[in-house]
């Protein structure tokens, strides 16, 4: 008579053989980075689609709850959109007559392609982090869209964050709020330099810290900050935001801060990714 | 088999609500419910069950997100196999039973995440983060716990019922 064979392991083993296969997991990525990259990206791209459907769905109902509008609701809204047309045009020819001196002036220092406007492509965020430590999202769109890892992503008219992770129909960004990010920074008329770190701590508040600013720096309150040329991976003269609060700190040499984001990152809905990466600029 | 998918299903519908519709909600703290799914089954069905319902709700995460691989895994996994120790210690009908079992699991997680991500790089704002992250994340799992206990004790209970009449007919 056969006997059917039962393998019964302890539970126990199999607790201590899995923490061993994890750990070595997490020591594997942690040293090589992007060591298990196509495999996270084979799981972004099953997901992605399901994600897709929730912000699709909210996206069509505003189109409905557009659509149901009144003629006259429609019609207050053109005319509306018609006086913000008529200002529009007149801030243009005004712009119009300063980008000629902008030119000429550019020509003059050679910073012509430094500061090209970059290609930018639009994106919607389908999925946020699990929990409130992190601030990742990911966004509909992917390697078949151009995207790669480390494009820089803007939100509204601020840096919001960079890529870090990619599949064929979706990536992940970290935003700068994120508590182990730096970038560095300058300020936009006295250009000091600085970076910019994020801070769980001063997010309640509504702040991203400000830090290594020179002692003597002559940094004004609510000074427009942007991304500085020396970082690696971020594009040159991306607005952040505005410092506050600085003062000196307690070593004598640097001086630290406050600074107000200029996006809003509870309500991102729509994102920008610049479509080439600092490596492929200055190659 | 049917336990098997049963199970799948649940992961994959916490995984898309709390990720995909919860935290997209702005200022709405997003329920934790990959932590609650997790106990739950944990204390429903056991010890092995838990674990490798935890194992794999901690990995799906790890695979979507961007930070280390395995740092989810690990967290769940004991979880999912310290809840199922109460399988065996306490009647899964006590009252009260989500309720602290949630919190309590709430204050490992979160306390795990701030030791391994925060306090090895120096950053100490606890009382920060309890006020800001850990409280409205505790509170608002905790009352869907409520609710998740029950609807997944009542698939169980049918479940049950359910393999005890196959196993007659067998």
């Amino acid at each position: 008579m056969k006997k059917k064979i039962r393998i019964v392991v302890k539970i126990k083993y199999i607790l201590i053989l899995l923490t061993i296969f994890m750990l070595s997991f997490v020591i594997y990525s942690y040293t090589k980075g992007d060591g298990i990259g196509t495999i996270k990206s084979a799981a972004l791209y099953i997901v992605s689609p399901v994600r897709n459907a929730y912000s699709s769905i909210i996206k069509r109902r505003e189109e409905r709850k557009e659509r149901g509008a009144t003629a006259q609701e429609l019609q207050a809204q053109i005319d509306a959109l018609k006086a913000e047309n008529e200002a529009l045009k007149l801030k243009v020819e005004y712009y119009r007559a300063d980008e000629y001196e902008l030119d000429e002036l550019r020509t003059l220092m050679e910073l012509k392609d430094k500061y090209a406007e970059y290609d930018m492509t639009g994106a919607t965020v389908i999925a946020k982090s699990s929990d409130g430590w992190i601030s990742e999202f990911t966004i509909d769109k992917g390697s078949r869209d151009g995207i790669k890892v480390d494009m820089n992503v803007l939100a509204g008219s601020g840096l919001c964050g960079i890529v870090t992770q990619v599949s064929e129909n979706s990536s992940v960004v970290s935003t700068i709020i994120e508590d182990d990010m730096n970038v560095s920074a300058v300020s936009s008329a006295t250009r000091d330099m600085c970076i910019v770190s994020g801070d769980l701590e001063l997010m309640s508040e509504g702040y991203i810290r400000i830090m290594h600013i020179s002692i003597d720096a002559k940094m004004a309150e609510y000074e427009r900050i942007i991304t500085s040329s020396t970082s690696s991976k971020y594009l040159p003269g991306i607005l952040i935001g505005y410092a506050c609060d600085i003062t000196d700190d307690p070593n004598g040499l640097t001086r630290s801060g406050h600074l107000i984001p200029a996006v809003d990152f509870a309500h991102m809905e729509n994102v920008l990714v610049i479509t080439r990466t600092k490596k492929d600029i200055y190659r | 088999m049917i336990l098997i998918i049963s199970l799948v299903f649940i992961l994959l519908a916490s995984f898309f609500l709390q990720t995909g519709v919860f935290s997209m909600i702005p200022y709405f703290t997003s329920p934790n419910l990959l932590l609650v799914c997790t106990f739950t089954v944990a204390i429903l069905r056991g010890q092995d069950t838990g674990m490798l319902f935890g194992a794999a709700t901690g990995l799906l995460l790890d695979l979507t997100g961007g930070g280390v691989f395995g740092f989810y895994g690990m967290i769940y996994m004991y979880i999912g196999y310290g809840c199922g120790l109460l399988n065996q210690h306490i009647s899964i009908d006590t009252p009260f039973v989500p309720f602290f079992v949630c919190m309590g699991c709430e204050v490992i997680y979160h306390f795990y995440i701030f030791l391994f991500r925060f306090v090895l790089r120096g950053r100490l704002g606890l009382p920060v983060y309890f006020q800001d992250i850990i409280l409205p994340e505790l509170v608002i799992s905790t009352v869907f716990a409520l609710f998740i206990y029950g609807l997944l004790h009542y698939l169980n209970d049918r479940l049950e019922a359910y393999e005890e009449r196959r196993a007659l007919i067998a």
